[in-house]
């Protein structure tokens, strides 16, 4: 049965692995996440989100963090984008049929 | 699940569904990746600084995300009042809520997909070069050695210059004062990046007065 996951549960799995790789500081909400929206909207993620795409067929997750001073960059994106990959796969093994990327923005060295 | 390959180029034409039901009807993704964009599709930066779009004259996303900020600034601009009159915090603190709106083209990582934003990049840059007495850092831009300029908020994933503007004081020869301030931005680039820059240019374009030393505790 391949059932794609609710994009929430996705996004929620993707920011618990991102935080807990060393050297990530705090997820870096967007201005809008914080802004109080004319039409509440339940549940969001901060930092994390989950775009799922037609044109190819593949499920995007970017990810927005800051990232811990002491701590290289590159090395925390890579860890990242690997602690995701493997949390998924582990709570959804063969659900999917979609190719799934995960995007990681720095968007501050603290 | 096929684990990632090479990313698709983000200029490939994509639509995107947004991922919260309660979102408005489906819209096209933002295009410029560092745009923050409310669910009405109308530009946060743009509203602020310009006022609300013509057709969302009466869209109460904008009128919510407008009050939301001019109460933000009169919010700052209390506190700050309250605790004294530092008139420059203020303009700071906003400069830094405008920063968040509009942080600059995304600087690609040696990582696939990954990024840093040219603020933050930028901003270690200055921090690196007033690392040196006698040096205060100004605007500071990071740019495709090419001349390539971002597509979709993106730099292209090619050899990258840093161009950085510094005032310094008479300590050092000028010659001097740039090479200096070049190699602890190639350091600072790959230890606390791992970002390899192709060239660094740094412009002198003022001298400091032997008293005006930056404060960096506001950095």
């Amino acid at each position: 049965m391949n059932r794609a996951p609710d994009l929430r549960l996705i996004a929620e799995t993707a920011a618990r692995a991102a935080a807990g790789v060393p050297g990530v500081a705090y997820f870096s909400p967007r201005l809008t996440d914080r802004l109080r929206p004319a039409r509440p909207s339940a549940g969001r993620t901060p930092g994390v989100r989950v775009v799922p795409r037609d044109t190819p067929h593949r499920t995007d997750i970017e990810i927005s963090l800051a990232v811990r001073g002491g701590h290289q960059a590159t090395a925390v994106a890579r860890d990242v984008r690997l602690a995701v990959f493997e949390a998924l796969h582990a709570e959804y093994p063969r659900v999917w049929a979609t190719e799934v990327t995960v995007s990681i923005t720095v968007t501050a060295i603290v | 699940m096929a684990l990632t390959g090479p990313v698709p180029d983000p200029a490939d034409a994509r639509t995107g569904r947004p991922t919260d039901p309660a979102d408005l009807t489906a819209r096209p993704v933002d295009p410029a990746a560092d745009d923050e964009t409310l669910p009405c599709g109308a530009s946060l930066a743009l509203l602020w600084e310009e006022g609300p779009a013509p057709d969302h004259a009466s869209c109460p996303h904008c009128a919510a995300a407008r009050a939301d900020l001019a109460a933000l600034d009169r919010t700052v601009r209390a506190a700050v009042t309250a605790h004294g009159d530092v008139p420059d915090v203020a303009a700071r603190v906003m400069d830094l809520v405008r920063t968040e709106l509009r942080p600059g083209p995304l600087v690609p990582l040696e990582e696939p997909d990954g990024w840093i934003t040219e603020t933050a990049a930028a901003r270690l840059f200055r921090q690196a070069a007033e690392s040196l007495p006698g040096v205060a850092a100004g605007s500071c831009r990071v740019a495709a050695v090419s001349g390539r300029t971002a597509a979709r908020g993106r730099l292209p994933r090619e050899p990258l210059r840093v161009r950085l503007e510094i005032a310094v004081d008479l300590s050092r020869t000028v010659p001097d004062a740039v090479a200096a301030v070049r190699e602890r931005i190639l350091g600072a680039a790959a230890q606390h990046i791992g970002l390899e820059l192709t060239a660094v240019d740094v412009a002198v374009v003022d001298l400091l007065e032997p008293s005006a030393v930056p404060d960096r505790r506001l950095a």
